[in-house]
């Protein structure tokens, strides 16, 4: 609009408006601490523990997987049975360049269904051929073997005992 | 507070602002166009997609990240660059400096919003320094692939086509991993704490970027509202802490975002083509990149045809260089994502076909709660009054319906219906429960072109309240654009 031309009054409606709209900003604006408390809370949960105490502050499952984890040379391979979706998942993270797996066919895991129908017990030839290092059980706390010739037999036998429970 | 590596990760930003620097230098003309903090602030954005895609072409034929090669790439394209435009650092810093008047002191206001701004950012940056990584889709989506990028090459991993991994979706974009994997290159390990430092980076960026724009079209004190209320949105400061790409997304966004309305208001191609490769940046990020992309295609569109009928051939021509530079900057990727099965039992095989029309008004719902609700289902706080207020301003306001701020208003909406088609077309239930902290993060990315708006309501009306009522003349709320400020006198703009 040229400067120069007359311009209509304002009238009431036009201000009261204007006052609303910068009224409701200005309330907005004063609820920022509404967005600090979570920042805020992190900060005095976190400051002056260590690095991994924090971890396991902010998500406890990845600081206990990661323990876990680093107990593996970072080249072994890992052959994990029984997986749940949430521990399988986070394991691929975790355990990282650790390879770890949940099965010999290639098959897709991603629906609760899917998990709970899980059957790949893997054969001692299968593990011995694709070179796996480890076998770790998640039904029985996390039972681990190391793969050699015969432990075909002993996770036969892990499956009775958990069969039996 | 762990500080030893602190240089190591600002030298990771530093490379990464010099290859922005290169880009930033090559495509625009006039410097001093620019504000001297939001010159270095669009090296942020542009380095990132700058570093992305060479990133991914080396990795995928098999060459680590290398901290040597990628500071050569920089540095080379910037010394290049530089020395071609005749660009010295001084020049790059000092540019317009002499044309810009004096600013005035902050008001006590202006300084209370201030330090809202800086508390805000201060302490989402403080929390950023001591958690690791920890969230769900930071872990198992985007944490994975910048551990797979930082041991392994895509030439050489496995991960892109083993069914096993479909709960990752290994057809994701790859920017962002990229930029964690090349911070944990610079500190020699994985360290997926020290990577985290990107993230308040993106908040800080976007936050200056947004002021700055702001700034060329309304008041500072308004600019520093608006400013104010994004830095402080608790849903925004809680998601800048997470390792997952939707504030990057949004930044590439908004920058890009930015670049575009600077294109529409003043003509400038060097916008346009900033814009251009930011939103190539962008299709890098996330899939949710394509839908803004094609949401920008559509305002630019609309820009040229509706407002611009005299002069539409050239602008038009604009528009198609906008979009080619986009897709080329991202056409690697995107050639090798089409090799990717998507294995994933949510989204994939969805197509038009699949949208399931009848859930609309459920999802119509679903908007509306996510929209209002003060706490989501975690009880964390969303939005506080943002919406209502957004609302009330749109239906207030006349100016913002007019072009080229009705732009902004068809980027939302565009970006809004593909997400909505994107919804419909999963295979996730229509209710809040399923979709609230997905339909969250998308939210936030969608509000990029509602600051712009929102500011210019607040302008206005800000405008009308100052004047004394009737005696004295003032524009009619909506009705007239106020005279350009200072800045942009002084610039000539």
């Amino acid at each position: 609009m040229s400067q120069t031309k007359p311009q209509p009054a304002i009238g009431k409606a036009q201000r009261l408006l204007a006052s609303l709209v910068l009224l409701a900003l200005l309330v907005q604006v004063l609820l920022f601490f509404v967005g600090l408390d979570d920042p805020i809370h992190r900060i005095k949960v976190l400051w002056g523990k260590k690095l991994e105490e924090r971890r396991a502050i902010v998500w406890q499952p990845g600081s206990a997987l990661k323990a876990i984890a680093e107990r593996f040379p970072p080249a072994s391979r890992l052959y994990l049975m029984y997986p749940q979706p949430l521990v399988h998942w986070n394991s691929v993270y975790y355990f990282y360049p650790r390879l770890v797996t949940v099965t010999m066919t290639n098959a897709t895991y991603r629906t609760d269904g899917e998990y709970a129908a899980w059957n790949e017990r893997p054969t001692e030839s299968w593990l011995i051929t694709n070179g796996f290092n480890y076998v770790m059980n998640f039904k029985n706390g996390g039972q681990v073997w190391e793969v050699r010739p015969g432990i075909g037999a002993e996770l036969s036998q892990a499956e009775d005992t958990n069969a039996s429970q | 507070m762990p500080l030893n590596n602190l240089p190591l990760e600002l030298f990771a930003i530093a490379v990464i602002l010099a290859a922005g620097a290169a880009v930033f230098c090559a495509v625009v003309r006039d410097l001093g166009h620019y504000a001297r903090w939001e010159r270095i602030a669009y090296c942020y954005p542009l380095g990132l997609a700058a570093l992305g895609t060479p990133m991914f072409l080396l990795s995928y034929f098999g060459v680590h990240l290398d901290v040597v090669v990628i500071t050569g790439i920089a540095i080379v394209s910037l010394v290049v660059v530089a020395a071609t435009r005749r660009v010295s650092p001084r020049k790059f810093w000092q540019a317009g400096a002499v044309a810009r008047q004096p600013a005035q002191p902050f008001t006590e206001f202006e300084w209370l919003l201030f330090a809202i701004i800086v508390f805000s950012l201060g302490a989402r940056t403080m929390a950023s320094l001591l958690a690791p990584l920890n969230d769900w889709d930071g872990v198992c989506v985007w944490g994975i692939k910048a551990k797979v990028l930082f041991y392994d090459t895509v030439k050489t991993s496995d991960y892109f086509y083993k069914p096993e991994y479909a709960f990752s979706h290994p057809n994701y974009p790859l920017l962002w991993p990229f930029m964690y994997a090349w911070v944990c290159t610079v500190l020699g390990n994985w360290d997926d704490l020290g990577m985290l430092i990107l993230n308040p980076v993106n908040l800080i960026v976007f936050s200056a970027l947004m002021y700055w724009t702001l700034r060329r079209y309304v008041t500072r004190t308004v600019a520093l509202a608006v400013t104010a209320i994004m830095a402080s949105l608790p849903a925004l400061v809680h998601y800048a802490e997470c390792g997952q790409a939707d504030v990057t997304l949004m930044l590439m966004f908004g920058a890009s975002l930015f670049c575009l309305f600077d294109w529409m208001n003043h003509r400038r191609r060097d916008s346009l083509w900033l814009s251009a490769f930011l939103m190539g940046g962008a299709l890098f990020t996330k899939q949710e990149g394509q839908i803004v992309f094609a949401a920008l295609l559509c305002a630019g569109g609309v820009y040229v045809f509706v407002a611009q009928r005299s002069n539409w051939k050239p602008l038009l021509g604009q528009v198609v260089m906008f979009a080619v530079i986009a897709v080329i900057w991202a056409l690697p990727w995107l050639l090798f994502q089409r090799g990717i099965k998507d294995w994933s039992w949510d989204f994939s095989g969805v197509s038009l076909s699949a949208i399931r029309w009848n859930q609309i008004p459920k999802l119509v719902q679903v908007l509306f709660a996510n929209a209002v609700n003060w706490n989501n289902q975690v009880h964390l706080p969303k939005w506080n009054i943002l919406w209502p207020i957004l609302a009330f301003c749109l239906l207030v306001n006349r100016s913002v319906w007019r072009c080229p701020w009705v732009c902004l208003l068809i980027v939302f909406v565009i970006h809004a219906i593909g997400i909505s088609c994107v919804f419909l077309a999963s295979r996730w239930d229509i209710t809040l429960p399923a979709l609230e902290i997905a339909m969250e993060r998308f939210t936030f990315v969608m509000l990029t072109p509602l600051w712009l708006i929102l500011a210019k309501c607040a302008d206005d009306a800000w405008t009308i309240w100052k004047k004394p009522p009737a005696s004295e003349a003032a524009p009619v709320i909506g009705g007239a654009n106020r005279p350009s400020s200072p800045r942009a006198v002084a610039r000539g703009a």
